[in-house]
């Protein structure tokens, strides 16, 4: 007893010193993760983002308060997380500069409004400007008339979500930004974004590994989202409306394309989805509506083109001969003026189970396939692929009396772009 | 004036009491309301609008004119043998011939398309006013046929060859000419030679007025800048209002030297 006693009076403060120094030295190593909260408000101490940003420590929070910031140039080479009070503005006022400039790892941005982003012909003024960074979240930023709004270079792991950016609608392609820009990034998620009034709305360029997810891009001067060298990158369920020339998707491999809305991309050289030296990649469940061209197709090979709606637009594809191995299936075709033009000479993609609006064939074993063929090239297609200046034509009384004789005589329209096995029924996706 | 205005009037009431204007009105207003109906598409309705009013249209005034005139030449002789002038007989005509057209448009077509409120009204009466310009062209040349023709079946065969050409066969020229020049800069060229037939012009000028226009690319554009210029404006209307005059004066020149 007595022994056993002793052990334990000889153990007992061991145990407590050694918890003490374990707490002692735990208070020591956390106290500088403890982050503090700066507030920033025009009637306090301090009065600027930039002296909060001065003041701050790593990992701290600066709370903007309500009010406008007559600010430009804030440069953020710390951890941070910044959050603003409703109704809290930077304005630059459109002078030469950006809004933020952030240089770091592990930065928060939040619920802030950015304005009067100045033009510059030399740099890339944005709103907010990463260079090399790591695990950011920017959440409902608002930005109103951007050059750049949002721009991203050499970062990875970051998302950009709720954001509203629009540029100024009175200005042309030459002097307006993009509203997101990504330049070799990878790992980025934009999200539940609405953009407009920009030059592109986002843009894509040597992006790995990213995925643009319910957007809205309408009213931008270029394309709604234009889109380079950025290899599996996938994109679903956003809408673009009205852009200037669509949504361009060029030098590419593996863009895996689903649920998106392209609609009212009209005009002389706009397309819905321009689609070049794209490889591997999938078209799944978009909707094409009132485009001048649904999907225009220069050197796109082995991509998967299926359940895809076309509707109401001048050309529902128009396919270059130095496209192969493409493969059209379960897509709805529907009262398209024109529904494939092409200036190939021999087949290289496959047709298969589409549903034409223009077809008239029949069904007699009611399986649901057509049993006669379906060539969905018209032969005004042809004339005009060869010869540009027969476009004048279009909606004449020659041509469509040529049509007819098309139809009743074919000769002249190419046997080899066929749907072998057209449906019957309208597909419902 | 008085002579002008009587003849007019004779004439407009004798084509009213003729029943077929009317039936062809009714159709007119029949179809223009089925198309509305069943598309209940803008852009549809404008493009099977303008088969009918560019090319249906004037092929009746052509044909309706030059029957009217062959039959009525009993008529104009005994007119003549009046103290009143070729001058005003023949205007007289023309008007007559011409106001009934107008207004079998205006009612026909103008009427249905007002009422379904589809299409906004600027484009309404650019369609319109193409379309009674072309009938005018039209009746013009029925006048010009059958003052030098007095052979009835030899007057109508050569209306509808002219119809036929002017919708038709000109457009294969048109096509055949782009083929062997197209490595050419021929974009004016093309441009005059579509503006010279007022068909093609009329079609390509409500085409560049609805959304159509961005289907026709780049040779599209180039119409689009002159068209939509004023001066294009000026030369469109001016076209085809030369088209009237030169069929109707010559007609006009040989009518009054002509020896019934």
């Amino acid at each position: 007893m007595k022994f056993f006693l002793g052990k334990m009076l000889l153990k007992k403060p061991k145990k407590s010193i050694c918890i003490n120094i374990i707490l002692l030295l735990l208070t020591f190593s956390i106290n500088p993760l403890i982050s503090r909260i700066i507030e920033v408000d025009k009637s306090g101490i301090l009065r600027t983002i930039k002296s909060a940003v001065n003041v701050a420590r790593d990992f701290d929070t600066i709370y903007i308060k309500k009010g406008i910031y007559y600010e430009k140039d804030i440069y953020i080479n710390k951890p941070l997380t910044i959050i603003g009070e409703n109704g809290a503005i930077v304005d630059c006022r459109s002078e030469e500069g950006f809004g933020f400039l952030v240089k770091t790892k592990n930065f928060i941005i939040k619920n802030l409004t950015i304005k009067n982003i100045g033009i510059s012909y030399i740099q890339d003024n944005a709103g907010l400007k990463f260079d090399s960074c790591e695990n950011v979240l920017i959440e409902n930023i608002t930005i109103e008339n951007g050059f750049f709004s949002i721009y991203f270079s050499r970062s990875t792991n970051f998302t950009i979500r709720n954001c509203k950016l629009s540029g100024n609608k009175n200005r042309t392609e030459s002097n307006s930004g993009n509203g997101i820009h990504l330049w070799y990034c990878s790992n980025a998620k934009i999200e539940n974004n609405e953009i407009r009034f920009q030059r592109d709305g986002i843009y894509f360029e040597f992006v790995k590994s990213s995925l643009i997810q319910n957007n809205f891009c309408e009213n931008n001067l270029r394309y709604g989202l234009h889109f380079m060298f950025s290899d599996s990158c996938s994109y679903r369920g956003n809408t673009f409306k009205h852009n200037g020339a669509g949504v361009a998707v060029m030098y590419t491999n593996r863009v895996y394309m689903v649920e998106n809305t392209f609609v009212d991309n009209w005009g002389p050289s706009s397309y819905g989805l321009l689609l070049k030296d794209i490889k591997r990649s999938y078209v799944s469940k978009n909707n094409f509506l009132n485009n001048t061209v649904g999907i225009y197709m220069e050197g796109t090979d082995q991509t998967l083109f299926e359940k895809n709606n076309f509707f109401k637009n001048g050309w529902a594809l128009r396919i270059t001969a130095n496209c192969e191995d493409n493969t059209f299936r379960y897509n709805n075709f529907l009262a398209n003026t024109f529904e494939v033009a092409t200036n190939s000479s021999q087949s290289r993609n496959i047709f298969d189970r589409n549903y034409w609006s223009g077809y008239s064939g029949y069904d007699l074993n009611k399986d649901g396939i057509g049993d006669v063929p379906y060539i969905p090239v018209s032969l005004f297609t042809i004339i005009v692929q060869s010869n540009n200046y027969a476009v004048l034509l279009f909606r004449s009384f020659f041509v469509d009396i040529f049509e007819i004789a098309e139809k009743i005589f074919p000769s002249i329209v190419p046997k080899y772009l066929v749907d072998r096995k057209p449906s019957m029924r309208q597909f419902k996706w | 004036m008085e002579t002008l205005y009587k003849i007019t009037k004779f004439q407009i009431q004798n084509i009213i009491r003729s029943n077929w204007i009317i039936i062809y009105t009714f159709g007119l207003i029949l179809t223009t309301s089925l198309i509305i109906y069943f598309t209940n598409d803008s852009s549809k309705v404008i493009v099977s609008l303008m088969t009918i009013m560019f090319i249906l249209n004037p092929l009746i005034g052509i044909l309706f004119g030059s029957i009217y005139l062959y039959n009525s030449r009993e008529f104009i002789e005994l007119v003549l043998t009046q103290p009143i002038k070729r001058s005003t007989l023949y205007s007289g005509l023309f008007l007559g011939l011409v106001i009934p057209f107008i207004l079998v448009t205006i009612v026909g077509v103008g009427l249905p398309l007002a009422a379904s409120n589809l299409i906004e009204p600027d484009l309404i009466g650019n369609l319109l006013s193409t379309s009674i310009l072309l009938v005018c062209i039209f009746v013009s040349i029925a006048f010009l046929i059958t003052t030098f023709i007095v052979e009835r079946s030899a007057g109508l065969g050569i209306a509808f060859i002219i119809w036929l050409f002017l919708c038709w066969i000109y457009d294969g020229f048109l096509l055949f000419f782009s083929y062997a020049f197209q490595d050419y800069p021929i974009e004016r060229i093309i441009l005059a030679l579509t503006i010279i037939n007022p068909i093609d012009l009329a079609r390509i000028n409500i085409l560049l007025r609805f959304e159509a226009a961005a289907m026709l690319g780049i040779t599209g554009a180039v119409f689009q800048d002159f068209i939509s210029a004023s001066l294009g404006k000026v030369i469109t209307f001016a076209v085809h209002l030369i088209w009237i005059f030169i069929p109707f004066s010559i007609g006009y020149f040989r009518f009054k030297k002509k020896d019934f």
